[in-house]
């Protein structure tokens, strides 16, 4: 029984510093790697830590058409057709991977990622919240039925 | 043996480092999630968050720091405390043999380390990922099969080592110095294969694996002849 209480307080502890961790992050905290895709190399990933809201700068060497996708979700966020180079405001409504791809293998884009707001969705912190409510209930009933049967 | 072991997971000064070692390693998970900076290319669609799944406990070094830090810890007040408290003359009156009772001290550390090593590891991440819930289940289903046994071997070295150095120190205070420089040398001293968490495949935990089995056995061998005072 100790072991479980431990145990429950130890994991609502770990979802309070996750949740400090989140409030505390900013635009600061984030950046992304520049991107290079092209040739066979079609498929470039990047990884955004928080959702975030983001100016993406194109430079491809000819007119191509170039496609953001949610790898997490599987739907396409972006579709647009570039001609040269272009600046393209995007939202990654949540922390996770992105696939900038093209559809023709004869052109290279150099893919720019800057951060412009940073934050994490509505679910990430009802499930902060939620979990954390539940962990916290099982363990005063613990606590309690403890005390109640010495 | 299973009344040893029962007692050693209920302990409270081990659950007590334990719940600093979630604070601890909770933040080292979270950090990693947030600083990670990643760009992959490919020649056709992946599903990278598997990846990072796992990555999350092999590529931390700070999480082998404070898992080696916090084992020293517990290890020491497990098997070294009493001793020098003097309390072990009756632990160790008791009608099982030596065997038995460092067994079960070393299969209950480990259990602990592991169970809590494992549950924190997979809540920061589905509480990081719950905004597409679908794909950190699914990166979970992925990753598990490698992660467990990751952890496994990497808490069984970390122990084994710890428990074999505390059960051949003078007391709890030098134990506890001891195994963690043991563990934390190799990674000042950038010695990879002697470091768990840094390596690319399950291949690079032969090492570990192999040490482990290695130490156990010294660990037993040492505390039964060793003197129990």
């Amino acid at each position: 029984m100790r072991l479980l209480k431990f145990f429950l307080l130890s994991i609502l502890v770990a979802i309070f510093i996750s949740l400090l961790f989140q409030v505390r992050f900013s635009t600061n905290d984030l950046s992304y790697h520049p991107i290079s895709i092209g040739g066979n190399m079609k498929y470039g990933i990047v990884y955004s830590p928080s959702a975030a809201s983001v100016k993406v700068s194109l430079s491809c060497s000819n007119k191509t058409q170039i496609f953001v996708r949610d790898i997490e979700e599987n739907g396409t966020i972006y579709t647009g057709t570039v001609y040269g180079s272009d600046l393209v405001p995007l939202i990654f409504p949540h922390p996770g991977h992105y696939e900038f791809s093209l559809n023709s293998t004869e052109v290279h884009c150099s893919i720019i990622v800057k951060p412009i707001e940073v934050g994490f969705p509505a679910g990430n912190w009802n499930a902060h919240f939620i979990l954390g409510s539940l962990i916290a209930l099982s363990l005063a009933f613990l606590i309690w039925r403890n005390g109640h049967d010495s | 043996m299973r009344v040893f072991i029962r007692y050693e997971l209920q302990e409270p000064t081990k659950l007590s480092i334990l719940l600093f070692f979630s604070v601890l390693v909770s933040a080292a998970h979270k950090v990693f999630l947030l600083k990670q900076v990643g760009q992959v290319l490919s020649t056709y669609p992946l599903f990278p968050l598997p990846e990072l799944f796992v990555d999350m406990a092999r590529l931390n070094t700070p999480f082998y720091v404070l898992a080696s830090l916090m084992a020293s810890f517990i290890v020491g007040i497990s098997a070294r405390t009493e001793r020098d408290l003097g309390v072990a003359l009756s632990i160790y009156a008791l009608p099982y043999s030596r065997r038995a009772i460092l067994t079960a001290k070393f299969f209950s550390n480990f259990l602990l380390l592991v169970m809590y090593s494992l549950a924190i590891h997979i809540l920061v991440f589905i509480l990081h990922f719950s905004g597409t819930l679908e794909g950190a289940l699914e990166a979970l289903t992925a990753g598990i099969p490698s992660l467990i046994p990751f952890y496994a071997v990497v808490m069984c070295y970390i122990v084994s080592i710890s428990s074999f150095i505390t059960i051949s120190s003078p007391n709890t205070y030098v134990a506890i110095l001891a195994s963690f420089l043991a563990l934390y040398f190799p990674v000042l001293a950038n010695i990879g294969w002697l470091v768990p968490t840094i390596g690319t495949d399950l291949n690079a935990l032969k090492t570990p694996a192999f040490l482990s089995v290695i130490f156990f056995i010294a660990y037993i061998l040492m505390g039964e002849r060793r003197d129990v005072r």
